[in-house]
């Protein structure tokens, strides 16, 4: 009887949800969530990124700190194995190239006013493109 | 099949290519936003509950592992997502009573349920949804709409199939004792007649 009664039960049920339909969303829907999708992809993708990550610089100050602490313990010392000349980097023989050149005074005033443009430059595009960062961040 | 073209799109996606999402969205928005609606009861709230859903199911596709169905995944986050938002909004939930049945009643609702017009019909069944609480419309829907297997709706809503084979069948009962209530005046009327 128990079970006769769950059949029926289960019969009505069924025929009630199967007659709430299945209900859609409005017409746009697929694209409000592609939009959605989209900006979050262009986000991303602007997004500031280092490039060398956190990951690689604790890998590298890892490798310095082992390197170092394995000098240390193998005693390493710079008479010990200095096979290699360094002979060739003679910092005087490179300025002595340098002696006989010379320049006309004028040359240094255009020179240095070229140098002090180059940093006010560096200075205004860098603000410039760092307002243009944030309105494209602010877009999307 | 569909399992296959869904992985299909899954790789798409994943390999870069953002717009193959579109067919993923197309194919499962309707039962999303159904079961959605169920849950919520606003047409508004599941609108945003479903973008949320897709949205949140694109950002975790690479975490997606294939030996479980596409679907059964996006309702198990549909169903989070619409929890969540039942939990920020503290909504009172009505309980109703689990009633006794005989199986003459049943059989009577049945037919009662027959003689009135298809559009009040859904009404009052819309009705009867509207008094369960949100888990149980939820597996209702998912129960009766997409024919899932026991073992999937125990993945979607995380309760072990012995517990759900319980709910499923309270929840039944419940529903049919609300239907009982709306319709008691066709009821008498049904059993007038029959004397």
């Amino acid at each position: 009887m128990k079970t006769r009664d769950d059949k029926n039960i289960q019969r009505l049920v069924e025929k009630m949800m199967l007659d709430s339909a299945l209900e859609a969303p409005s017409f746009d829907f697929t694209s409000k969530v592609m939009s959605e999708v989209i900006s979050m992809e262009k986000k991303k993708s602007i997004s500031y990124k280092p490039l060398i990550s956190k990951r690689a610089w604790f890998m590298i100050f890892a490798a310095i700190a082992v390197f170092i602490t394995w000098l240390i313990f193998t005693g390493y010392s710079a008479e010990t194995q200095t096979n290699i000349n360094f002979n060739f980097i003679n910092a005087a023989n490179i300025l002595k190239v340098f002696s006989g050149f010379q320049l006309s005074s004028l040359t240094l005033y255009i020179l240095l006013l070229g140098i002090i443009l180059i940093f006010l430059q560096i200075i205004f595009l860098k603000s410039y493109l760092d307002k243009r960062f944030e309105k494209e961040d602010k877009v999307f | 099949m569909d399992k296959l073209n869904d992985q299909h799109f899954i790789n798409l996606v994943i390999g870069g290519d953002t717009r193959a999402f579109a067919v993923l969205v197309d194919r499962y928005k309707n039962m999303v936003f159904t079961l959605s609606l169920k849950m919520l009861q606003s047409d508004q709230e599941a609108e945003e509950s479903a973008q949320d859903t897709f949205v949140k199911v694109y950002k975790s596709l690479e975490k997606f592992k294939s030996e479980s169905k596409f679907s059964t995944w996006l309702y198990k986050v549909t169903y989070n997502t619409c929890l969540d938002r039942l939990k920020s909004k503290k909504r009172n939930i009505s309980h109703v009573s689990v009633d006794d049945f005989e199986e003459k009643d049943v059989i009577s609702l049945t037919n009662v349920l027959d003689t009135i017009e298809s559009r009040e019909r859904k009404q009052i069944i819309q009705k009867c949804l509207d008094l369960l609480q949100p888990e149980d419309r939820f597996l209702l829907t998912l129960y009766y709409f997409q024919e899932n297997s026991l073992k999937e709706i125990s993945k979607i809503m995380g309760i072990n199939e012995n517990n759900l084979k319980i709910k499923l069948y309270r929840t039944r009962i419940k529903i049919a004792g609300i239907l009982k209530r709306k319709l008691e005046p066709q009821l008498i009327n049904q059993y007038e007649n029959e004397r």
